[in-house]
This record gives C-alpha cells, sequence and structure tokens, in this order.
C-alpha cells in the first residue's frame, strides 16, 4: 500500500518534471532547483503536496503513508528553504544593483555638469566671436557706407557698383553672426522672455514699415487687415518673428499680394499673424524639412539667406512666446505662415483651433 | 566748435567714428583707454562722449562711473557702443549713467541724429 502511495507521489513529481522515464527519482534539492529554475512558485509545489497528501489520506494510517507524508512534508520544507535562499540572493543582487545605479547616477550626474560646462564655453565663444565679427563688421560697413554716400568724393557708377556689393556682402555677414547668436542664445535657454504691454494692430504696422520698401520696390501688392487687441508678451520677438516670416514672402514672390492678417481666436486667449503670398510656394514633401537649420529647399529662386530664419523663427515662438507657427503651402501657390501665440505670455496656455487655408 | 570725446581702442573704428562726427560739425577728442578717455571728459567737458564698452585696461562701465563721480564730468551726456549686448547689458549700460547705447554696427548715414535724439540736443 505504501509503495503504491510512494510512486504516486513520485509520479505527480514525474508529472511535474515530465521525466515519464524509469530514471530514478531526483533528490528533493534537486527538484526544488528545478522548480525555481521554471519559475514555479509555492503554489506548483502545494499542488504536488496536495496530490501525495490526498493520496496519503485515503490509505489513512498505514505505516508507508505516514512515510509518503513525512517525505512530502521534507521535500515542500526543503524547498521553500530554496525559494527562501534564492529570495534572499535576489535581494542581495537588487540591493548591489542599487549601488551599481547610484554610482551610474553619480557618474551620468558628472557626465551632465561636464556638458552644462562645455554648453557654458560654448557661449562664451560664440559671444566673444561675435564680438570679435562685429568689430571689423563694423569698419567694412561703415566705411563703404561713407564712401558710397560720396563723403570723401563722387565715384564713377562702376565703383559705387562695387562699393555695394562689398556693403551688401558686409551686411549679409552680419545678419548670419546675428542669426547664429540668437540661435546659440534660444538654444541654451538664456532668453527670458521682455514682457511688454502693445498693440496688434500697431506691431503689424511696424513690421510692414520695415519691408515695404522691399514690397514696393518688388511691384507686389500689400493687404493688412489687423484687429487691435493688447497683447502682454515680449514685443521685439514677436516682431522679429513676424520681420522673418514677412521678409521670407517678399524674397520668395515675384508678383501678386502679401497679406498680413492678425486675429483673436473666438476663445480670446490667443491671437494668429498670418502672412500669405503669391509666391513658389513649397512642395508637400518639403514642408517637414522647413523649420530645420540651415534647410535651403532647391527652388527655382536663388535667394540669399542664412538658412535659419524659419528655424529661429519656430524656436523664438515656441520657445519664448509660447506658441506655434503653421505653414500651409503647395508648389506654384504661394504659401501662408501663421504664428499663434497666447494673448498673455504669462498665461502661457491657450486653445488651439483647427484652421484652414 | 562743438567737441566730443571718443573713447575706443579699435583704430579702424576710431577713425570711422571720426569720420562721421567730424561731417556731423564736431571736433573729436580721441582716447584709445578709458582712463585716458575719463581724464579728457572731465577737463573739455564736451558736448557728449561716445565710450566703447569693451576696452583695455577699465571698461566702459568703470569709465563712465568715474566720469560720473566728477563734479564736472557730471554733466556730459555719454553714449556706450558695444560691439555686442549680452544678456543684462542694457540695464547695466543704463545703470552706468550712460544716456544710451548703440550695436555695432553703427550705420553713419543715422548715427548722429539718433545721438542728438538720445541726449535731447542738437549741434550749436
Amino acid at each position: 500500500m505504501g509503495e503504491k502511495l510512494a510512486e504516486e507521489y513520485e509520479s505527480a513529481l514525474r508529472r511535474y518534471l515530465r521525466q515519464e522515464g524509469e530514471e530514478p527519482l531526483f533528490t528533493v534539492s534537486e527538484i526544488a532547483k528545478k522548480l525555481i529554475k521554471d519559475h514555479a512558485g509555492p503554489d506548483v509545489l502545494m499542488d504536488i503536496h496536495a496530490n501525495a497528501l490526498s493520496a496519503v489520506i485515503r490509505d489513512e494510517g498505514t505505516a508507508e503513508a505516514a512515510t509518503v507524508m513525512a517525505s512530502a512534508n521534507t521535500l515542500l520544507l526543503h524547498a521553500m528553504m530554496v525559494f527562501a535562499m534564492t529570495y534572499h540572493s535576489l535581494f542581495s543582487q537588487v540591493k548591489s544593483d542599487k549601488k551599481k545605479l547610484e554610482q551610474a547616477y553619480a557618474e551620468l550626474e558628472k557626465a551632465h555638469a561636464r556638458l552644462r560646462d562645455l554648453d557654458r564655453l560654448k557661449l562664451i565663444f560664440i559671444a566673444s566671436m561675435s564680438h570679435e565679427l562685429r568689430t571689423p563688421l563694423n569698419s567694412i560697413i561703415g566705411f563703404s557706407s561713407i564712401l558710397l554716400d560720396e563723403w570723401t568724393g563722387g565715384l564713377s557708377p562702376e565703383q559705387k557698383a562695387n562699393l555695394g556689393i562689398v556693403l551688401r556682402a558686409g551686411r549679409h555677414l552680419l545678419s548670419i553672426v546675428n542669426d547664429v547668436i540668437d540661435v546659440s542664445k534660444v538654444e541654451s535657454g538664456m532668453i527670458e522672455p521682455m514682457i511688454e504691454e502693445f498693440d496688434l494692430n500697431d506691431l503689424i504696422d511696424e513690421a510692414v514699415l520695415f519691408v515695404s520698401k522691399d514690397i514696393l520696390g518688388k511691384g507686389l501688392e500689400i493687404k493688412v487687415e489687423a484687429m487691435r487687441k493688447a497683447l502682454h508678451t515680449d514685443r521685439r520677438r514677436l516682431l522679429q518673428s513676424v520681420l522673418n516670416l514677412l521678409s521670407n514672402a517678399v524674397k520668395f514672390t515675384e508678383k501678386g499680394v502679401i497679406s498680413i492678417s492678425a486675429y483673436g481666436s473666438s476663445e480670446g486667449d490667443s491671437v494668429s499673424i498670418s502672412i500669405t503670398d503669391t509666391g513658389v510656394g513649397i512642395r508637400a514633401e518639403d514642408i517637414p524639412r522647413l523649420f530645420e537649420p540651415f534647410c535651403r529647399l532647391d527652388s527655382s529662386v536663388k535667394a540669399p539667406g542664412t538658412g535659419l530664419g524659419l528655424y529661429l523663427t519656430r524656436k523664438i515662438v515656441t520657445e519664448i512666446l509660447g506658441g506655434e507657427v503653421d505653414c500651409q503651402s503647395g508648389f506654384g501657390q504661394g504659401s501662408r505662415f501663421t504664428i499663434t501665440i497666447p494673448v498673455d505670455i504669462r498665461a502661457r496656455s491657450f486653445t488651439m483651433k483647427g484652421r484652414s487655408l | 566748435m562743438n567737441k566730443v570725446v571718443v573713447i575706443e581702442d579699435d583704430k579702424d573704428n576710431l577713425l570711422l567714428i571720426t569720420y562721421i562726427l567730424k561731417r556731423g560739425g564736431y571736433e573729436v577728442i580721441p582716447a584709445e583707454t578709458g582712463e585716458e578717455g575719463a581724464d579728457l571728459v572731465v577737463r573739455e567737458t564736451p558736448s557728449f562722449a561716445i565710450v566703447d564698452i569693451s576696452l583695455p585696461g577699465i571698461n566702459g562701465f568703470e569709465t563712465a562711473e568715474r566720469i560720473k563721480a566728477d563734479e564736472r564730468g557730471k554733466g556730459v551726456p555719454l553714449i556706450a557702443i558695444t560691439a555686442h549686448a549680452m544678456a543684462g547689458d542694457r540695464e547695466r549700460i543704463m545703470a552706468s549713467g550712460f544716456s544710451g547705447y548703440f550695436e555695432k554696427p553703427i550705420d553713419p548715414l543715422t548715427i548722429v541724429a539718433e545721438i542728438h535724439k538720445t541726449i535731447g540736443s542738437t549741434p550749436r
């Protein structure tokens, strides 16, 4: 009888261990290890134990049953100990992992500090470079203006033309230097918005005044529709962004109209400034690349630029003014760029609404 | 003739400013350091003084403070010229006793008028 019980117990174990052959039974510690290796929890052991127990109960009172029960208990106890030991080793593993993690964290902190130092160095470098570049540029631009204005005597048309190139190149170099400085400032988060209260309509008028000479000089038409609305934001940065988009519109438009419209959202917490042109337009596949730095799209219009204008505009609008810039265009269909910003920069949030061309 | 003291260590820029101011009807008294410039301003009490911010020795801020600390220099309007204004420079310039500042590059065709607007006077 007892033998039968022992067999049942053994076969229950074998079923678990998938050992149906004639091999002798494993030692209890081997079984426990196998259980653990299989990630079997105490529940599996309990099942096996219960299986044995039910057999023992069936043949209650026999010495064999008692033996089987005892060996089953031993197995259970042993397995529990192995489990406990495994958990203990896992726990110390976690503890040492935590220590390693702390070390890695400390190293990361150090690396971060080093990067910050490097970034700071980059900024100092850019600031001093900009100083070094602007000083000779002051002479190049200044003296060529003086000569071109004939302060020092008359010039032949050819001399004027050549000097005009020097002046233009100097100004172009200056705009590159300015853009690079602005980009590095915005990227390093050095620019804090300077909040002023001003009227949206006045700002648009000022922006238009800046480019009206270029617009009319190219024989283009200007349409302005700007509502009156008090804004609390960084006036200079908003003007810079609007001017950037406006001068792009003029640059890429040979005939037709440049329209500027500025209006508030129905919620009243944001304003949108749209600049629409009838220029070359942008291919749909190029639109996502537009705002990347040094992006110069293949275009029939060979326009001078730094390749930083739109990148900078987007950075300023999103990171300083808390708004968004969006472009809608199609090749040969003109472009529309829209800046949407909160009316009050201190609110820093506004309701975006769907827009359509 | 109205006098202007120009404190600028870059010789090319000094020559440029001299051209511009002469055309504007001023006599230019040049200085290449802040120390020398401050002494000249106090001694000559010019119509105004142009001070470069980055100078060898004492910088433009200290030069302005030195001028403003002197009884004779107190009334001379000071115009700062900077190659590039860093964050906080504008506030520091205005706090150091300057009447205004211009960033390089300056526009020779408009700067004299801009200066007059800043100091609220025209050449006598």
